[in-house]
């Protein structure tokens, strides 16, 4: 093990690779920062690129475009309260808040922090127990795809704010948005009202960028918040306390693990990670009131578990030949078109490469802090743009990005509906987080729960015999019953803390 | 139903449109007359020189599109940018993948019709397209909105099991009596429709655990969550190689290269014979000219050593075809599966 | 906010009867299993339809016991109204313009369509630094370059 560690680092040494995954870096970050723009799309984009390139070179840049997008949407989710990437949407709510206190330097540098910390912590994981962990992406079947989904529905209990009803509404909403399209199950049309587009179901990016971003620009608008942000330069003043950072430090190694798990589950993603581990470090917590309003550990721990993603989805690509999710899907493609086959006998046949990569993917996160570092200063300068600039230059953006994602203009039209229906919520008070929740876990919960009961014939004990689903179903259960006592209890105790 | 005048229309068309072109087949290199399957056009064969095809004036002068109505990473996709990857030796130009995921492949496809028929773009048709999708739910298109540029590969499908399953042949599989659940891609796809018509011509009792995709399928076989799988062989050939995965018989004519043991399904009694097949399609009313020049272009790209190092890699089984079979092909194979597919319930 | 949580309430609870009433027509029952394609719908337009009942109820509720304060509620739009327009109503307007601007994309072009949509955004949220104004068309070209050049990503 430690010689192929050691001729993995050996490969790692040439210019070309350093090169292209600082290049890909800066790439990745940027895409991630644009709404709209995914590191599913950088990746996609810039794979033709790679293929005159050494194998390694490429994935090497194309997994630096992957690590840099998803810390990338914090930026954006942070100073502009609009996710750049779904993986980002917990960000924004504390990010925002604390860009709003005058602290978005805080907020940055922790999100910068958090990253990397995961994604170093789920490099070392891939490198040292990737076979180990490949294991439990078989051992994941369409009960534990349920009840993980249904976990991560509860999360919507802790991101309702104030009033779970109207988090439970919006939850609810979201699910049924997802309906829309073909059901997969059985191949009948959903409310698609014979339209040929609605049959494709709708877009998670769009309707991401029109409920988070578009909403948001609305907002603003509304507020005339196009004063430029009382913002400390990135001095002395604005940075993180040492205090702070150990604080966080247990939420982010939680957040880390968390987000390496699910990273190992093929069919998860970032965006799941996140949310759960932002969720957990909120209960957790010993000051849970602070999340949502500013709260550095909040930002800490959604960051590390959307970074925590980025090396174990590696692992059922390399160990299994199966991809855990598009970005991984697109690398598949890109490596069998360089002639490398992945799957139970890479390791084996290409162990060199092999290494080389699961290698370069710490220096990866490296650079990553290093150029985000380097870029903080100039992305705390964005906010010195009067608003009323920005808010056009946004909207460009996220109108090319709506339209880049699959080419038509309807994802646009999409973006659009769901910008006046987040506008129209968050007037009204209603949380937006849980639809998009709820649109990203619905159908995981849904397709779970129905193939389960094709294969055990309609009898629900299937849930029951099957250790991990009972282990996540009893969480869930835990977590609803948690909620419950929180937000009644206290009241029925009166002014007792 | 509605269209079946258009429709026999259009057979009677392709009927003659492809004796007269079978002999101007993508290989051969000789000149062509004129392709035509817009039904508007004129008779087929109005001949021109037979010298070889002069490129087109002026094309390509921008990039060409290939449209994948498939999410980013699955087979179809990596077929286009291994095209991509080699295609500006070839065409002078490079060819930039477009992807547009949705409904099997439907919402794609429709999208495709509104764009220009100016031989820029493509699209890249898998066969449930044509075949079974329409039957499945209401379609904007039909075959004669667009017309052939060049056959890609056509898949076999192949039965596995896991190594550690008491199913060491598919006559264990019949002769248990037992139910057995099968992963076979999503509802009403080719890999369905396949795998039901032999399980009932063999009397097993089957139930169909829908997947999105192979590689779901693929990782509740490895997980003892589905006792049968149907995929490509390119999808398991690095399990069958290690050993986790045995396969039980292929769906073609003769037995796989790389399964030599393996028996065809014909050989053990049933006439199964089913493929995913892929081509190039372009739209309807772009100059024949246009589509020869592409088609033979095409041709030569297939050749190339580092597309055919990705073809062998994937186990991929190119199938040249000219654009006039291409279409041919389609619509014959039109209601092939609707007998299957009314037998399942999914015709609308 | 109370009373408008009710009115909210209300609303919601007809637009959950009305997906409830949709499902039927709109989705087909196939297979043999009770959890078909229409369960999952059907459960959440219920959950909806329940959950709007019981916010319009609590909100009723916490509006009856605080009957003296609550009537001094008054409608966000009107926190800063030393502007001339409510703040609800200019951010509709301005939702106007960009569907405009949207759907001239598809007509004009991405790169006309902007620079003629762009400035009069801008106008709209009171720039009033005419330096900036030009600024706007280097930046939209760069994008477009950028996609539709660079990344070969069709543009309208």
């Amino acid at each position: 093990m430690i010689e192929n560690i050691w001729t993995g680092f050996l490969g790692l040494l040439t210019v070309g690779n350093f090169v292209f995954i600082l290049l890909g870096m800066m790439i990745g970050i940027i895409f991630g920062a644009l709404p709209g723009l995914t590191a599913t799309m950088a990746v996609a984009l810039f794979t033709p690129i790679t293929f005159g390139m050494e194998a390694e070179t490429g994935i090497l840049m194309l997994l630096a475009m992957y690590c840099g997008a998803t810390y990338g949407g914090s930026i954006t989710a942070i100073l502009l309260k609009t996710p750049g990437t779904p993986a980002s949407a917990a960000t924004a709510l504390d990010g925002y808040a604390l860009t709003q206190k005058g602290h978005a330097g805080k907020a940055l540098e922790m999100a910068l922090y958090a990253s990397t910390i995961g994604g170093l912590a789920s490099a070392a994981i891939l490198l040292l127990v990737a076979p180990q962990l490949a294991r439990l992406a078989t051992a994941f079947g369409p009960p534990e795809f349920f009840a993980l989904a249904l976990f991560g529905l509860t999360i919507i209990g802790s991101m309702s704010g104030d009033n779970i009803l109207k988090g439970l509404i919006m939850g609810a909403l979201g699910m049924l948005v997802s309906c829309i399209g073909i059901d997969k199950i059985t191949g009948v049309p959903r409310m698609t009202f014979g339209h040929a587009y609605l049959a494709g179901g709708l877009q998670l990016i769009p309707v991401l960028i029109g409920l988070f971003a578009i909403a948001e620009l609305l907002r603003k608008i509304e507020h005339r918040d196009f004063r430029v942000e009382k913002l400390e330069e990135f001095s002395s003043k604005d940075r993180l306390e040492r205090s702070e950072k150990r604080g966080s430090m247990r939420t982010i190694l939680k957040s880390s693990v968390i987000g390496t798990v699910i990273g190992a589950i093929p069919g998860t993603g970032a965006a799941i990670a996140s949310f759960l581990s932002y969720s957990e470090a909120k209960r957790s917590s010993k000051a849970p009131q602070e999340f949502g309003r500013g709260s550095v550990e909040g930002i800490a721990a959604s960051e590390a578990g959307n970074n925590g993603v980025t090396g174990a989805t590696l692992i059922p690509l390399l160990t299994l030949g199966i991809p855990g999710d598009a970005v991984t899907a697109i690398l598949l493609g890109s490596l069998m078109i360089q002639g490398i086959i992945p799957g139970p006998q890479l390791f084996t046949q290409h162990s060199a490469m092999v290494y080389t990569i699961m290698v370069g993917l710490i220096f990866v996160n490296l650079a990553m802090y290093l150029e985000g570092r380097f870029l903080l200063r100039l992305f705390v300068k964005i906010t010195k743009v009067p608003m009323n600039f920005m808010i056009p230059v946004i909207l460009l953006l996220c109108i090319t990005g709506a339209y880049a994602v699959n080419n038509t203009f309807f994802d646009v039209v999409v973006m659009l509906i769901f910008g006046i229906v987040g506008y129209v919520f968050t007037r009204f008070g209603f949380p937006v987080t849980p639809m998009l929740l709820a649109i990203i876990l619905g159908p995981m919960a849904e397709e779970g729960m129905r193939q389960s009961l094709i294969m055990s014939g309609g009898s629900a004990s299937i849930f029951f015999k099957r250790p991990i689903c009972l282990l996540f179903l009893v969480i869930s259960a835990a977590s609803i019953a948690w909620h419950l006592v929180r937000e009644y209890l206290p009241a029925k105790k009166g002014p007792e803390k | 139903m509605m269209r079946s005048t258009r429709k026999l229309r259009l057979l009677a068309l392709a009927a003659v449109c492809a004796l007269a072109l079978s002999l101007f087949g993508c290989s051969s290199g000789s000149s062509s007359a004129p392709a035509v399957s817009a039904p508007a056009a004129s008779s087929a064969g109005a001949g021109s020189a037979a010298e070889q095809t002069p490129k087109p004036l002026d094309f390509p002068k921008k990039p060409i599109t290939i449209v994948v109505p498939v999410d980013a990473g699955g087979g179809s996709d990596t077929m286009a940018r291994a095209m991509s990857a080699v295609a500006e030796k070839y065409f002078g130009q490079p060819i930039v993948v477009v992807n547009r995921g949705g409904a099997g492949g439907t919402v794609g496809t429709t999208e495709f019709m509104s764009y220009e028929p100016d031989g820029y773009s493509l699209l890249l048709a898998h066969a449930a397209i044509f075949t079974t999708q329409p039957k499945m739910q209401q379609v904007a298109y039909t075959a004669g909105d667009f017309i052939g540029v060049v056959g890609l590969n056509d898949q076999p499908i192949v039965m596995v099991v896991k190594s550690t399953s008491p199913y060491a042949s598919f006559e264990d599989v019949v002769n248990s009596g037992e139910q057995i659940q099968i992963a076979a891609n999503s509802v009403g796809s080719i890999f369905h429709v396949a795998a039901m018509d032999l399980l009932s011509q063999a009397g097993v009792d089957a139930v169909h655990v829908p997947f999105n995709g192979g590689n779901p399928g693929l990782t509740a076989l490895l997980g003892d969550n589905v006792d049968v799988g149907f995929f490509h062989p390119e999808e398991v050939l690095a399990h069958v190689q290690n050993g986790d995965i045995r396969v039980l018989g292929s769906m073609t004519a003769e037995r796989l290269e790389a399964f030599p043991d393996v028996p065809t399904f014909k050989e053990l009694g049933y006439d199964v014979q089913y493929g995913v097949w892929k081509a190039l399609l372009a739209p309807a009313g772009t100059d024949p000219a246009v589509v020869q020049y592409l088609n033979e272009t095409f041709c030569k790209l297939f050749e190339d050593p580092d597309f055919k190092t990705y073809v062998e890699n994937t186990s991929t089984n190119m199938m040249p075809l000219s654009g006039a079979e291409v279409d041919a092909k389609i619509r014959s194979e039109v209601d092939s599966y609707a007998d299957v597919l009314s037998a399942l319930g999914l015709v609308q | 906010m109370k009373k408008s949580d009710a009115i909210c309430g209300g609303l919601l609870f007809l637009c959950g009867g009305v997906i409830y009433l949709m499902i039927p027509g709109q989705i087909r029952e196939v297979g043999t299993n009770s959890v078909g394609p229409r369960a999952f719908p059907t459960f959440l337009a219920v959950l909806l339809m329940l959950c709007s009942l019981g916010l319009a109820a609590q909100s009723l509720y916490a509006c009856r016991s605080q009957k003296p304060g609550a009537a001094a509620q008054a409608p966000a739009s009107e926190k800063q109204p030393r502007e001339k327009l409510p703040g609800t109503l200019y951010a509709l307007l301005f939702y106007g313009l960009l569907l405009m601007y949207a759907f001239s994309l598809q007509m004009l072009g991405y790169i006309l369509a902007s620079v003629v949509f762009l400035p009069l955004m801008l106008y709209m949220l009171n720039m009033r630094r005419p330096a900036l104004y030009p600024l706007l068309i280097p930046i939209i070209l760069g994008i477009y370059w950028v996609f539709q050049g660079f990344l070969h990503v069709r543009l309208p």
